[in-house]
């Protein structure tokens, strides 16, 4: 199901293009890491996910709904953290999330839950009485991504969502946002920390320049895994024999290999197999990780 | 109950602050009572609160959100344009109405004590506390307007933008102070508007509310276009007809008739143009806006027309009414002006050629600003561009008049008396050059791929 749908889209600043005919369709439930260079125009597309600026040409549709014509609507479902955030320093925790519910329309009845729940969720239940003013840089943080979500969002946009975080908030922040996307929420995350992208991100989208260069799933989803083959010398025939075997191939360099293929355990054997009866030396053939950080310099650079 | 009111009324109503107030206020009192410590007039404390201390609490509840980086949430919020209006408007002034209203109490309080140490001051009777009390919140809500606007300029000093709206809201309690104040003939006299008779202090309460009406409408109106409400202009226009409409009351019917009279147009035809030159100085400085309506325009998509067209132009179109007005009518304004005693070499040889000047330098302003406005700092594009009108206007035309060269003070302005063709030639020109430069400008802002790629 498609959550996001973005159909050539451009937005202009005075003499620069910010975004050039972007488009891009996003599916419910998947975790997108956005990345691109500064002033890629990551900032403005979730600016204008988020219903806060308009496009000037083409149009965005949110879980059906066109932003531009119904922004008010699309604001319901959307749960947005900006890189530069900000906390009513004077108020209690407590008022900082119940404001948030209720300014977003949590019906009264269901703040307290709702409050409660999201400070469960990011672990500040034992602040709630202690002011915005007299947290640390994690906590505040912690507290920017529990507003955002006190009224349970169908789509929550991340702008920089862990800067300032320790490496262990970082990983409980990982562990949230997987937990947010298997209820259901679709995620969309601007980061320059690739190597956690990887960690929690099913999708990748990278802008450079205000285009689209490259949309693609990340590792293992949708019942395809990635797999590395490494071998103990050079075979020839390597990519010739994947190709035809109709396997996405994604990097090939004489010793080894790093493929997209279906999940089947049964299907990854028969491959193997193949490729021993073909007369590869095969010292290596198990699951990949892929690596962000190389795919973004290569795309960036292309 | 608003939950930006609820939100504003924690942070402005603690509880220390709700116990200290009537405890200093107390004090401060009972000691002017007691032995005249502190004389304290509870006039001069009321205005202290709702007046000084309400106009920046106004302001600044839309500076502090952008200064904060809270107001991207606030505009994504489910609140209202109206319930967010004045949720900030009584909710960020709670605590100057607070201590505002308790400087009267405590003023009665210590009044009750001792009566004769202050009966130098009295407690305003209902109607002049209704009085106050509205001219306060036009002020606020002046200062809310003009603070909204400045956020829409994208302006980025907090003390720049608050100085100025505050500056703007306490200019409202001018016409408040000069009647109340002023010597008791004009303070007793009578107003009539369309003929009825209204006491001079009636008639400010009347018009104050009727502007706090339509201020609260352009801070809504605002309100709504940051809130992401799709709209059209048509507020402003109808303040400007409303505007017409209530100066049309003051002027004598006798004076009004056949329509337009000169008296209507001289009094009418500088408020329209004042009126003009706000709205162009406030208008967001958006040359991408400006370019999207022009496409839109061009596309005749007339819903995006409608939603993008900056408020300044009906105004202007207005305005040239009027000047049309005054050409058609000029002999009779030359007269109307001889009658109340202008002299005529300020007038020079045509009334008609003048406002044609006029107009032809409003239309070079015009281009002034949207040249700023297109500039590298559009978010400085008022100030700029006021400094750059005050030079034309002003400086330029003194400099010549002292050098002895009067006869060129109208190259830079339509200043009566030096107005002639040749001045409008020149009025022209400049126009025509100045639409060049900005066509040039526009161009280039034309968006090109970003070319930033830092890291």
């Amino acid at each position: 199901m498609q959550m996001i749908a973005v159909e050539h889209v451009l937005f202009d600043y005075p003499g620069v293009r910010a975004l050039d005919d972007v488009s891009v369709a996003i599916a419910k439930g998947t975790i997108t890491a956005l990345v691109g260079p500064n002033g890629a125009g990551k900032t403005t597309l979730l600016r204008c996910l988020a219903a806060l600026d308009t496009p000037h040409e083409g149009r965005i549709l949110i879980e059906g709904v066109d932003i531009f014509d119904e922004p008010r609507r699309a604001h319901r479902f959307i749960g947005y953290l900006p890189d530069f955030y900000g906390l009513y320093d004077t108020l209690t925790v407590r008022q900082c999330l119940t404001y948030a519910a209720g300014s977003q329309g949590v019906a009264n009845a269901a703040i307290r839950g709702a409050v409660d729940q999201a400070a469960g969720r990011f672990r500040i239940t034992e602040l709630l009485d202690r002011r915005a003013s007299d947290l640390s840089r994690g906590q505040r943080q912690r507290l920017a991504i529990a507003q955002a979500t006190v009224h349970g969002p169908r789509l929550l946009l991340l702008d920089e969502p862990a800067a300032g975080l320790d490496p262990e908030a970082r990983n409980d922040l990982s562990q949230t946002l997987l937990a947010l996307a298997r209820d259901g929420v679709t995620i969309i995350v601007s980061s320059h920390i690739l190597t956690e992208l990887e960690d929690y991100c099913t999708d990748l989208l990278i802008l450079s320049r205000g285009r689209l260069v490259e949309q693609r799933p990340l590792g293992s989803s949708g019942g395809r895994s990635l797999v590395a083959i490494e071998l103990a010398e050079a075979f020839d025939g390597l990519a010739s024999m994947l190709a035809a075997e109709g396997i996405e191939l994604l990097s090939i360099a004489p010793t080894k290999a790093s493929l997209r293929m279906a999940s089947d355990p049964a299907a990854q054997a028969a491959l193997l197999q193949r490729l021993v009866a073909a007369g590869a030396r095969v010292s290596r053939f198990g699951p990949d990780q892929e690596d962000i950080q190389e795919l973004y310099k290569a795309r960036v650079k292309s | 109950m608003s939950w930006e009111f609820r939100r504003n009324l924690w942070i402005q109503l603690t509880p220390q602050r709700l116990i200290a107030t009537p405890l200093v206020l107390g004090l401060l009192f009972y000691a002017g009572a007691e032995g005249s410590v502190l004389p304290v007039a509870p006039e001069l404390l009321f205005w202290m609160f709702a007046g000084f201390w309400g106009t920046r609490r106004a302001a600044d509840s839309i500076t502090e959100e952008v200064i904060g980086a809270t107001w991207p949430n606030q505009r994504m919020a489910a609140i209202g344009a109206w319930s967010m209006t004045w949720g900030k408007l009584f909710g960020a002034t709670a605590f100057a109405w607070y201590g505002a209203a308790l400087s009267w109490i405590a003023y009665a309080a210590s009044a009750y004590v001792e009566v004769e140490t202050v009966s130098w001051v009295s407690l305003p009777s209902p109607g002049e506390l209704v009085s106050i009390v509205a001219f306060a919140l036009l002020a606020q809500t002046v200062a809310l307007l003009v603070a909204l606007v400045q956020m829409r300029r994208r302006r980025r000093g907090r003390q720049l933008a608050l100085g100025l709206a505050q500056w703007a809201g306490l200019m409202c309690l001018v016409p408040f102070f000069v009647v109340t104040h002023s010597f008791e003939p004009i303070r007793l006299s009578t107003i009539w508007w369309y003929g009825f008779p209204f006491p001079t202090q009636a008639f400010l309460l009347f018009a104050a509310l009727l502007f706090f009406a339509w201020a609260l409408v352009a801070v809504h109106q605002l309100m709504r276009a940051e809130l992401q409400y799709r709209d059209t202009t048509w507020r402003l226009p109808l303040f400007a007809l409303f505007l017409l409409g209530f100066l049309t009351g003051l002027i004598p019917a006798q004076h009004l008739y056949p329509f337009p009279s000169a008296t209507w147009i001289a009094v009418c035809g500088p408020a329209m143009l004042a009126l003009y030159y706000l709205t162009l100085l406030a208008a967001p400085g958006d040359p991408i806006g400006l370019m999207r309506w022009g496409r839109a325009l061009g596309q005749g998509d007339l819903r995006l027309v409608g939603e993008l067209l900056p408020g300044w132009m009906p105004v202007g179109i207005l305005t040239l009414v009027l000047g049309v007005f005054a050409v058609q009518h000029a002999a009779a304004l030359d007269g109307w002006l001889r009658l109340h005693a202008v002299p005529a070499r300020l007038i020079g040889q045509s009334v008609a050629v003048w406002v044609v000047c006029l107009l032809a330098f409003a239309a070079r302003d015009t281009l002034v600003v949207l040249l700023f406005a297109v500039g590298r700092r559009p978010e400085r594009a008022d100030v700029n561009a006021v400094i750059a009108l005050g030079v034309l206007h002003g400086i330029l035309p003194i400099v010549f008049l002292s050098m002895g060269l009067g006869g060129n003070a109208g190259l830079t302005s339509p200043i009566p008396g030096a107005s002639s063709s040749a001045t409008l030639a020149v009025a022209l020109g400049q126009s025509a050059l100045l639409a060049l430069v900005l066509a040039h400008r526009m161009s280039r802002l034309k968006p090109r791929i970003a070319a930033v790629a830092s890291t």
